[in-house]
Protein backbone atom coordinates (compact mmCIF):
# COMPACT_ATOMS: atom_id res chain seq x y z
CA UNK A 1 0.00 0.00 0.00
CA UNK A 2 2.62 2.48 0.87
CA UNK A 3 4.45 1.58 -2.57
CA UNK A 4 1.21 2.60 -4.19
CA UNK A 5 0.93 5.48 -2.13
CA UNK A 6 4.35 6.77 -2.58
CA UNK A 7 3.81 6.13 -6.21
CA UNK A 8 0.84 8.85 -6.69
CA UNK A 9 2.52 11.20 -4.18
CA UNK A 10 4.97 10.91 -6.56
CA UNK A 11 2.31 11.59 -9.59
CA UNK A 12 0.43 14.18 -8.32
CA UNK A 13 3.22 16.14 -6.97
CA UNK A 14 4.79 17.12 -10.83
CA UNK A 15 1.03 18.61 -11.46
CA UNK A 16 0.08 20.24 -8.13
CA UNK A 17 1.01 23.64 -9.91
CA UNK A 18 -2.01 23.51 -12.14
CA UNK A 19 -4.01 22.29 -9.41
CA UNK A 20 -2.80 24.97 -6.80
CA UNK A 21 -3.36 27.60 -9.51
CA UNK A 22 -7.25 26.82 -10.28
CA UNK A 23 -7.66 25.92 -6.34
CA UNK A 24 -6.10 29.38 -5.95
CA UNK A 25 -8.26 31.21 -8.64
CA UNK A 26 -11.65 29.39 -7.54
CA UNK A 27 -10.77 30.94 -3.77
CA UNK A 28 -10.13 33.82 -4.74
CA UNK A 29 -13.78 34.38 -6.19
CA UNK A 30 -15.51 35.48 -3.24
CA UNK A 31 -18.71 33.37 -4.07
CA UNK A 32 -19.62 30.46 -1.71
CA UNK A 33 -19.60 27.81 -4.91
CA UNK A 34 -16.58 28.27 -6.13
CA UNK A 35 -14.85 28.14 -2.79
CA UNK A 36 -16.73 24.53 -2.03
CA UNK A 37 -15.65 23.25 -5.37
CA UNK A 38 -11.59 24.53 -4.54
CA UNK A 39 -12.32 22.20 -1.67
CA UNK A 40 -13.47 19.46 -2.79
CA UNK A 41 -10.71 19.46 -5.43
CA UNK A 42 -8.88 17.63 -3.76
CA UNK A 43 -11.43 15.08 -4.10
CA UNK A 44 -10.09 14.64 -7.77
CA UNK A 45 -6.30 14.33 -7.48
CA UNK A 46 -7.46 9.77 -7.64
CA UNK A 47 -8.88 10.86 -11.00
CA UNK A 48 -5.64 12.01 -11.86
CA UNK A 49 -3.62 8.95 -10.80
CA UNK A 50 -5.57 6.55 -12.10
CA UNK A 51 -5.38 8.59 -15.87
CA UNK A 52 -1.54 7.88 -15.44
CA UNK A 53 -2.02 4.36 -14.51
CA UNK A 54 -4.29 3.99 -17.06
CA UNK A 55 -1.83 5.51 -19.91
CA UNK A 56 1.09 3.51 -19.09
CA UNK A 57 -0.83 0.74 -18.28
CA UNK A 58 0.37 0.24 -15.00
CA UNK A 59 -2.72 -0.54 -13.94
CA UNK A 60 -2.00 -4.23 -15.43
CA UNK A 61 1.32 -4.02 -14.71
CA UNK A 62 0.10 -3.55 -10.64
CA UNK A 63 -1.68 -6.85 -10.77
CA UNK A 64 1.48 -8.95 -11.43
CA UNK A 65 3.28 -7.16 -9.03
CA UNK A 66 2.95 -8.07 -5.43
CA UNK A 67 0.33 -5.64 -4.08
CA UNK A 68 -3.18 -7.11 -3.10
CA UNK A 69 -6.28 -5.40 -4.74
CA UNK A 70 -7.29 -4.36 -1.18
CA UNK A 71 -3.56 -2.29 -1.54
CA UNK A 72 -4.96 -1.08 -5.33
CA UNK A 73 -8.34 0.12 -4.78
CA UNK A 74 -7.82 1.79 -0.89
CA UNK A 75 -4.56 3.29 -1.63
CA UNK A 76 -6.59 5.60 -3.93
CA UNK A 77 -9.40 6.56 -1.77
CA UNK A 78 -6.51 7.74 1.02
CA UNK A 79 -5.23 9.43 -1.83
CA UNK A 80 -8.19 11.28 -1.98
CA UNK A 81 -8.86 11.85 1.68
CA UNK A 82 -5.44 13.13 2.17
CA UNK A 83 -5.47 15.49 -0.98
CA UNK A 84 -9.15 16.41 0.11
CA UNK A 85 -7.62 17.37 3.87
CA UNK A 86 -5.00 19.46 2.18
CA UNK A 87 -6.78 21.59 -0.26
CA UNK A 88 -9.01 22.55 2.96
CA UNK A 89 -6.05 23.80 4.42
CA UNK A 90 -5.31 25.51 1.29
CA UNK A 91 -8.58 27.06 1.12
CA UNK A 92 -8.57 27.86 5.30
CA UNK A 93 -5.32 29.56 4.56
CA UNK A 94 -6.31 31.24 1.08
CA UNK A 95 -9.29 32.72 2.46
CA UNK A 96 -7.58 34.00 5.57
CA UNK A 97 -4.71 35.54 3.89
CA UNK A 98 -6.85 37.29 1.59
CA UNK A 99 -10.19 37.95 3.41
CA UNK A 100 -9.33 37.85 6.87
CA UNK A 101 -12.28 34.76 7.61
CA UNK A 102 -12.98 31.51 6.62
CA UNK A 103 -16.53 30.06 6.85
CA UNK A 104 -16.41 26.14 8.90
CA UNK A 105 -20.23 26.14 7.28
CA UNK A 106 -18.34 26.36 3.66
CA UNK A 107 -15.36 23.48 5.07
CA UNK A 108 -17.82 21.18 6.02
CA UNK A 109 -19.90 21.21 3.02
CA UNK A 110 -16.40 21.28 1.27
CA UNK A 111 -15.30 18.09 3.35
CA UNK A 112 -18.91 16.38 2.67
CA UNK A 113 -18.97 17.01 -0.79
CA UNK A 114 -15.63 16.31 -1.60
CA UNK A 115 -15.35 12.73 0.30
CA UNK A 116 -18.95 11.75 -1.51
CA UNK A 117 -18.52 12.94 -4.80
CA UNK A 118 -14.89 10.30 -4.67
CA UNK A 119 -17.43 7.95 -2.91
CA UNK A 120 -19.51 8.06 -5.70
CA UNK A 121 -17.52 8.58 -8.46
CA UNK A 122 -14.93 5.89 -7.69
CA UNK A 123 -16.33 3.18 -8.72
CA UNK A 124 -17.12 3.80 -11.96
CA UNK A 125 -13.84 5.18 -12.45
CA UNK A 126 -12.59 1.32 -11.78
CA UNK A 127 -15.15 0.16 -13.73
CA UNK A 128 -14.76 2.07 -17.30
CA UNK A 129 -11.68 3.88 -16.86
CA UNK A 130 -10.97 7.77 -15.66
CA UNK A 131 -12.30 9.44 -18.36
CA UNK A 132 -15.69 7.98 -17.95
CA UNK A 133 -15.83 8.54 -14.34
CA UNK A 134 -14.75 11.96 -14.80
CA UNK A 135 -18.18 12.69 -16.44
CA UNK A 136 -19.16 11.20 -13.59
CA UNK A 137 -17.78 13.10 -11.13
CA UNK A 138 -18.27 16.52 -13.21
CA UNK A 139 -21.75 15.96 -12.64
CA UNK A 140 -21.92 15.23 -9.65
CA UNK A 141 -19.80 18.48 -8.88
CA UNK A 142 -22.67 20.31 -10.82
CA UNK A 143 -25.48 18.57 -8.23
CA UNK A 144 -23.85 20.17 -5.42
CA UNK A 145 -23.39 23.34 -6.86
CA UNK A 146 -26.83 23.31 -7.35
CA UNK A 147 -27.18 21.87 -3.80
CA UNK A 148 -25.20 24.88 -2.67
CA UNK A 149 -27.08 27.57 -4.66
CA UNK A 150 -30.17 25.76 -3.32
CA UNK A 151 -29.24 26.38 0.44
CA UNK A 152 -28.95 29.87 -1.07
CA UNK A 153 -28.07 31.30 2.67
CA UNK A 154 -25.58 30.06 4.17
CA UNK A 155 -26.83 30.88 8.03
CA UNK A 156 -29.10 27.85 6.64
CA UNK A 157 -26.58 25.79 5.96
CA UNK A 158 -24.79 26.21 9.34
CA UNK A 159 -28.09 25.27 11.15
CA UNK A 160 -28.75 22.46 9.26
CA UNK A 161 -25.20 21.16 9.67
CA UNK A 162 -24.61 22.24 13.42
CA UNK A 163 -28.01 20.36 14.30
CA UNK A 164 -26.97 17.09 12.16
CA UNK A 165 -23.17 16.88 12.39
CA UNK A 166 -23.10 13.16 13.41
CA UNK A 167 -25.62 12.19 10.98
CA UNK A 168 -23.58 13.90 7.88
CA UNK A 169 -20.54 12.35 9.52
CA UNK A 170 -22.53 8.89 9.76
CA UNK A 171 -23.67 9.65 6.22
CA UNK A 172 -20.21 10.02 4.45
CA UNK A 173 -18.97 7.64 6.37
CA UNK A 174 -21.70 4.61 5.05
CA UNK A 175 -21.23 6.62 1.49
CA UNK A 176 -17.54 5.53 1.52
CA UNK A 177 -17.36 2.05 3.38
CA UNK A 178 -19.79 1.13 0.32
CA UNK A 179 -18.09 2.62 -2.39
CA UNK A 180 -14.76 1.07 -1.34
CA UNK A 181 -16.57 -2.03 -0.92
CA UNK A 182 -17.77 -2.01 -4.85
CA UNK A 183 -14.74 -0.98 -6.14
CA UNK A 184 -13.23 -3.73 -4.30
CA UNK A 185 -15.21 -6.17 -6.29
CA UNK A 186 -15.00 -4.46 -9.25
CA UNK A 187 -10.86 -4.97 -9.12
CA UNK A 188 -11.35 -8.77 -7.81
CA UNK A 189 -13.03 -9.37 -10.67
CA UNK A 190 -10.67 -10.73 -13.21
CA UNK A 191 -11.08 -8.95 -16.34
CA UNK A 192 -11.80 -10.70 -19.67
CA UNK A 193 -8.48 -9.89 -21.62
CA UNK B 1 11.69 -29.65 -9.24
CA UNK B 2 10.01 -27.10 -12.43
CA UNK B 3 9.57 -23.08 -12.03
CA UNK B 4 6.33 -23.75 -13.38
CA UNK B 5 3.78 -26.37 -13.98
CA UNK B 6 1.00 -25.90 -16.19
CA UNK B 7 -1.60 -29.19 -16.64
CA UNK B 8 -4.57 -29.36 -18.93
CA UNK B 9 -5.38 -25.57 -18.71
CA UNK B 10 -8.10 -24.15 -20.78
CA UNK B 11 -9.61 -20.79 -21.53
CA UNK B 12 -12.80 -20.09 -23.18
CA UNK B 13 -13.43 -16.60 -24.97
CA UNK B 14 -15.74 -16.04 -27.65
CA UNK B 15 -14.00 -17.24 -30.99
CA UNK B 16 -10.93 -18.35 -29.29
CA UNK B 17 -10.33 -21.31 -26.38
CA UNK B 18 -6.72 -21.84 -25.25
CA UNK B 19 -7.29 -25.99 -25.52
CA UNK B 20 -5.67 -28.67 -22.86
CA UNK B 21 -2.20 -27.02 -22.60
CA UNK B 22 -0.02 -28.82 -20.76
CA UNK B 23 4.06 -28.23 -20.10
CA UNK B 24 6.51 -26.70 -16.93
CA UNK B 25 9.33 -24.31 -17.35
CA UNK B 26 11.39 -26.70 -15.51
CA UNK B 27 14.35 -24.96 -13.10
CA UNK B 28 16.85 -23.16 -14.15
CA UNK B 29 16.13 -23.73 -17.74
CA UNK B 30 15.35 -20.74 -20.22
CA UNK B 31 11.90 -21.89 -21.97
CA UNK B 32 10.86 -19.52 -25.24
CA UNK B 33 7.00 -19.59 -25.74
CA UNK B 34 6.41 -18.87 -29.45
CA UNK B 35 3.06 -18.67 -31.43
CA UNK B 36 1.14 -16.17 -34.01
CA UNK B 37 -0.50 -13.27 -33.12
CA UNK B 38 -3.91 -14.17 -30.27
CA UNK B 39 -2.33 -17.63 -30.41
CA UNK B 40 -2.54 -17.31 -26.25
CA UNK B 41 0.55 -16.95 -25.29
CA UNK B 42 -0.42 -13.58 -23.44
CA UNK B 43 -3.43 -15.23 -22.09
CA UNK B 44 -0.92 -18.32 -20.85
CA UNK B 45 1.00 -15.34 -18.99
CA UNK B 46 -1.98 -14.04 -17.13
CA UNK B 47 -3.13 -17.58 -16.02
CA UNK B 48 -0.15 -18.26 -14.86
CA UNK B 49 0.10 -14.43 -13.05
CA UNK B 50 -3.37 -15.10 -11.98
CA UNK B 51 -5.16 -12.24 -13.82
CA UNK B 52 -7.51 -14.57 -15.19
CA UNK B 53 -9.05 -17.30 -14.04
CA UNK B 54 -9.07 -20.95 -16.11
CA UNK B 55 -11.80 -22.74 -17.01
CA UNK B 56 -10.10 -26.19 -16.24
CA UNK B 57 -6.65 -26.85 -15.56
CA UNK B 58 -3.83 -26.01 -12.68
CA UNK B 59 -1.15 -23.83 -12.70
CA UNK B 60 1.87 -24.21 -10.15
CA UNK B 61 4.81 -21.55 -9.90
CA UNK B 62 7.96 -22.05 -7.42
CA UNK B 63 6.34 -24.95 -6.31
CA UNK B 64 2.51 -23.32 -5.50
CA UNK B 65 -0.47 -23.14 -6.73
CA UNK B 66 -1.60 -19.85 -8.15
CA UNK B 67 -5.33 -20.36 -6.46
CA UNK B 68 -2.76 -20.33 -3.65
CA UNK B 69 -4.03 -17.30 -0.75
CA UNK B 70 -0.29 -16.45 -0.25
CA UNK B 71 0.20 -16.72 -3.56
CA UNK B 72 1.06 -12.28 -3.33
CA UNK B 73 4.17 -13.66 -1.26
CA UNK B 74 4.89 -16.15 -4.14
CA UNK B 75 5.14 -12.90 -6.84
CA UNK B 76 7.73 -11.59 -4.26
CA UNK B 77 9.85 -14.04 -6.15
CA UNK B 78 9.06 -13.33 -9.55
CA UNK B 79 10.47 -10.63 -12.09
CA UNK B 80 7.84 -10.07 -14.66
CA UNK B 81 8.07 -7.59 -17.97
CA UNK B 82 4.77 -6.92 -19.63
CA UNK B 83 4.91 -5.32 -23.58
CA UNK B 84 3.61 -1.74 -23.13
CA UNK B 85 2.85 -1.87 -19.56
CA UNK B 86 5.26 0.56 -17.65
CA UNK B 87 5.40 2.89 -14.32
CA UNK B 88 3.52 6.33 -15.31
CA UNK B 89 5.74 8.17 -17.57
CA UNK B 90 5.74 11.02 -15.36
CA UNK B 91 8.61 9.53 -13.14
CA UNK B 92 11.60 8.83 -12.91
CA UNK B 93 14.16 5.58 -12.45
CA UNK B 94 15.31 7.86 -8.92
CA UNK B 95 11.39 8.21 -7.97
CA UNK B 96 10.80 4.06 -9.44
CA UNK B 97 13.18 3.05 -6.83
CA UNK B 98 11.45 4.52 -4.23
CA UNK B 99 8.27 2.67 -5.15
CA UNK B 100 10.14 -0.61 -5.81
CA UNK B 101 12.21 -0.71 -1.93
CA UNK B 102 8.64 -0.47 -0.69
CA UNK B 103 6.94 -3.32 -3.30
CA UNK B 104 9.58 -6.08 -2.71
CA UNK B 105 11.24 -7.47 -0.02
CA UNK B 106 14.88 -8.32 -1.48
CA UNK B 107 15.06 -5.45 -3.44
CA UNK B 108 18.62 -4.11 -4.00
CA UNK B 109 19.08 -0.59 -4.61
CA UNK B 110 23.12 -1.42 -5.72
CA UNK B 111 22.09 -4.20 -7.83
CA UNK B 112 19.52 -1.68 -9.52
CA UNK B 113 21.59 1.74 -9.80
CA UNK B 114 24.49 -1.08 -11.28
CA UNK B 115 22.22 -2.19 -13.89
CA UNK B 116 21.06 1.61 -14.84
CA UNK B 117 24.88 2.63 -14.99
CA UNK B 118 25.24 -0.70 -16.92
CA UNK B 119 22.37 0.42 -19.27
CA UNK B 120 23.52 3.92 -19.61
CA UNK B 121 20.16 4.98 -18.84
CA UNK B 122 18.98 8.59 -17.41
CA UNK B 123 18.36 8.70 -13.57
CA UNK B 124 16.89 11.87 -13.58
CA UNK B 125 14.40 12.11 -16.99
CA UNK B 126 11.02 11.19 -16.80
CA UNK B 127 9.87 7.97 -18.27
CA UNK B 128 7.94 9.30 -20.90
CA UNK B 129 11.26 10.78 -22.58
CA UNK B 130 12.69 7.32 -23.46
CA UNK B 131 12.44 5.22 -25.92
CA UNK B 132 11.19 1.89 -27.08
CA UNK B 133 14.35 0.03 -26.09
CA UNK B 134 14.92 2.48 -22.80
CA UNK B 135 11.72 1.25 -21.57
CA UNK B 136 12.30 -2.17 -22.13
CA UNK B 137 15.57 -2.42 -20.58
CA UNK B 138 14.34 -0.86 -17.56
CA UNK B 139 11.28 -2.97 -17.85
CA UNK B 140 14.06 -5.67 -17.31
CA UNK B 141 16.23 -3.45 -14.39
CA UNK B 142 12.63 -3.41 -12.63
CA UNK B 143 11.97 -7.27 -12.57
CA UNK B 144 15.66 -8.11 -11.92
CA UNK B 145 16.39 -5.92 -9.03
CA UNK B 146 14.58 -8.08 -6.46
CA UNK B 147 16.53 -11.32 -7.32
CA UNK B 148 13.64 -13.07 -8.40
CA UNK B 149 13.92 -16.90 -8.74
CA UNK B 150 11.73 -16.74 -12.38
CA UNK B 151 11.57 -14.34 -14.72
CA UNK B 152 8.60 -13.27 -16.86
CA UNK B 153 8.73 -12.08 -20.36
CA UNK B 154 5.98 -11.03 -22.28
CA UNK B 155 7.43 -9.89 -25.55
CA UNK B 156 9.59 -7.93 -24.22
CA UNK B 157 12.49 -7.65 -26.78
CA UNK B 158 9.48 -6.84 -29.47
CA UNK B 159 10.32 -3.64 -31.17
CA UNK B 160 13.94 -3.57 -30.64
CA UNK B 161 16.73 -3.05 -32.88
CA UNK B 162 19.26 -6.38 -32.77
CA UNK B 163 21.68 -4.03 -30.63
CA UNK B 164 19.79 -3.71 -27.83
CA UNK B 165 18.32 -7.10 -28.42
CA UNK B 166 21.41 -8.76 -28.14
CA UNK B 167 22.68 -6.66 -24.89
CA UNK B 168 19.42 -7.91 -23.05
CA UNK B 169 20.17 -10.98 -24.10
CA UNK B 170 23.15 -11.18 -22.29
CA UNK B 171 21.00 -9.64 -19.06
CA UNK B 172 19.19 -12.83 -19.43
CA UNK B 173 22.28 -15.47 -19.81
CA UNK B 174 24.15 -13.53 -17.05
CA UNK B 175 21.00 -14.17 -14.84
CA UNK B 176 20.16 -17.89 -15.66
CA UNK B 177 24.04 -18.69 -14.35
CA UNK B 178 22.26 -18.77 -11.34
CA UNK B 179 21.21 -22.43 -11.60
CA UNK B 180 18.32 -21.36 -9.11
CA UNK B 181 16.65 -19.32 -12.03
CA UNK B 182 14.46 -19.46 -14.76
CA UNK B 183 12.94 -17.67 -17.40
CA UNK B 184 9.32 -17.88 -19.14
CA UNK B 185 9.85 -15.62 -22.31
CA UNK B 186 7.22 -15.00 -25.03
CA UNK B 187 8.38 -13.67 -28.26
CA UNK B 188 7.30 -13.44 -31.86
CA UNK B 189 11.25 -13.16 -32.55
CA UNK B 190 12.24 -16.71 -33.09
CA UNK B 191 16.11 -16.47 -33.84
CA UNK B 192 15.83 -14.09 -29.89
CA UNK B 193 15.15 -17.74 -28.80
CA UNK B 194 16.82 -20.00 -31.21
CA UNK B 195 19.68 -18.04 -29.35
CA UNK B 196 18.86 -18.66 -25.61
CA UNK B 197 16.66 -21.09 -24.89
CA UNK B 198 16.79 -24.57 -23.68
CA UNK B 199 13.01 -25.11 -24.50
CA UNK B 200 10.91 -24.35 -26.90
CA UNK B 201 6.70 -24.06 -26.27
CA UNK B 202 4.76 -23.82 -29.64
CA UNK B 203 0.98 -22.85 -29.54
CA UNK B 204 -0.87 -22.70 -31.84
CA UNK B 205 -4.73 -21.39 -32.34
CA UNK B 206 -4.64 -21.75 -28.86
CA UNK B 207 -3.44 -25.60 -28.84
CA UNK B 208 0.00 -26.96 -27.61
CA UNK B 209 1.63 -27.99 -30.85
CA UNK B 210 5.07 -28.48 -29.38
CA UNK B 211 6.90 -28.91 -26.23
CA UNK B 212 10.98 -30.01 -26.13
CA UNK B 213 14.01 -29.47 -25.71
CA UNK B 214 15.57 -27.38 -28.57
CA UNK B 215 18.54 -28.73 -29.41
CA UNK B 216 16.42 -31.68 -29.66
CA UNK B 217 13.97 -30.22 -31.96
CA UNK B 218 16.67 -29.00 -34.20
CA UNK B 219 18.18 -32.35 -34.04
CA UNK B 220 15.17 -34.30 -34.75
CA UNK B 221 13.53 -32.47 -37.67
CA UNK B 222 14.70 -31.50 -41.47
CA UNK B 223 13.50 -29.61 -44.10
CA UNK B 224 12.84 -32.17 -47.53
CA UNK B 225 11.87 -30.24 -50.82
CA UNK B 226 10.42 -32.72 -53.41
CA UNK B 227 8.15 -32.71 -56.44
CA UNK B 228 4.86 -34.20 -56.06
CA UNK B 229 5.90 -37.59 -57.40
CA UNK B 230 8.51 -38.21 -55.09
CA UNK B 231 5.82 -37.49 -51.78
CA UNK B 232 4.76 -41.33 -52.43
CA UNK B 233 8.36 -42.55 -51.26
CA UNK B 234 8.40 -40.63 -48.34
CA UNK B 235 6.97 -42.63 -44.96
CA UNK B 236 4.33 -41.08 -43.97
CA UNK B 237 5.38 -41.71 -40.39
CA UNK B 238 8.45 -38.98 -41.20
CA UNK B 239 6.24 -36.46 -42.55
CA UNK B 240 5.42 -34.28 -40.07
CA UNK B 241 3.78 -31.41 -42.46
CA UNK B 242 3.99 -30.61 -45.93
CA UNK B 243 3.24 -27.49 -47.16
CA UNK B 244 2.61 -27.17 -51.08
CA UNK B 245 4.62 -24.81 -53.30
CA UNK B 246 5.65 -24.14 -57.07
CA UNK B 247 7.98 -26.67 -57.37
CA UNK B 248 6.01 -29.54 -55.28
CA UNK B 249 6.21 -29.63 -51.61
CA UNK B 250 8.34 -28.41 -48.81
CA UNK B 251 8.28 -31.13 -45.98
CA UNK B 252 8.99 -31.11 -42.18
CA UNK B 253 10.62 -34.27 -41.57
CA UNK B 254 11.71 -36.32 -38.90
CA UNK B 255 15.01 -36.63 -39.99
CA UNK B 256 15.77 -40.31 -38.59
CA UNK B 257 12.87 -41.67 -40.87
CA UNK B 258 14.02 -40.38 -44.23
CA UNK B 259 16.44 -42.78 -46.49
CA UNK B 260 19.71 -41.32 -47.27
CA UNK B 261 18.85 -40.82 -50.65
CA UNK B 262 16.54 -37.82 -49.87
CA UNK B 263 18.83 -34.48 -49.19
CA UNK B 264 17.34 -32.95 -45.94
CA UNK B 265 18.05 -29.49 -45.23
CA UNK B 266 18.75 -28.15 -41.73
CA UNK B 267 15.79 -26.44 -40.43
CA UNK B 268 16.15 -23.05 -38.60
CA UNK B 269 13.76 -23.23 -35.00
CA UNK B 270 12.13 -20.30 -37.33
CA UNK B 271 11.10 -22.40 -40.61
CA UNK B 272 10.40 -25.18 -38.11
CA UNK B 273 7.83 -23.16 -36.66
CA UNK B 274 6.31 -21.42 -40.25
CA UNK B 275 6.02 -24.90 -41.06
CA UNK B 276 4.43 -25.94 -38.17
CA UNK B 277 1.51 -23.23 -38.68
CA UNK B 278 1.11 -23.29 -42.02
CA UNK B 279 1.57 -26.69 -43.35
CA UNK B 280 -0.65 -29.80 -43.46
CA UNK B 281 -0.19 -32.26 -41.17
Amino acid sequence: MKALLIKDLYVVVKNMKVLIIVMLLMTLFNDPSFTIISAIYGSTIPMTALAYDERSYFNKLAKVLPYSVFSITVSKYLLGYIFLALSLVFTITVRMLFYGEFSSTIIVLGMIFGTSCMALSLPFMFKYGSAKGRLVFIFLVMLCTIGTNFMNTYEFGLNVLNNSYALMFLFVVIINVISILISLKINTKKSEM
Amino acid sequence: MNAIEIRNIEKNYQGFKLDNVSFDVPKGSIVGLVGENGAGKSTIINLIMDIIDCDNGTINVLGKSNKDKNFIKTKQDIGIVIDEAYFPEILTIMNVEKILKLTFENFDSNYYFELVDKYKLPKNKILKGFSRGMKMKFGIITALCHKPKLLILDEATSGLDPLVRNELLDTLNEYTRNEENSILMSSHIVSDLEKICDYIVFIHKGKLVLFEEKDEILKKYGILKIVESDLVNIPTNAIICKNKQSFGYQLLILKNEVSGSYKTELATLEDIIILLSMGNM
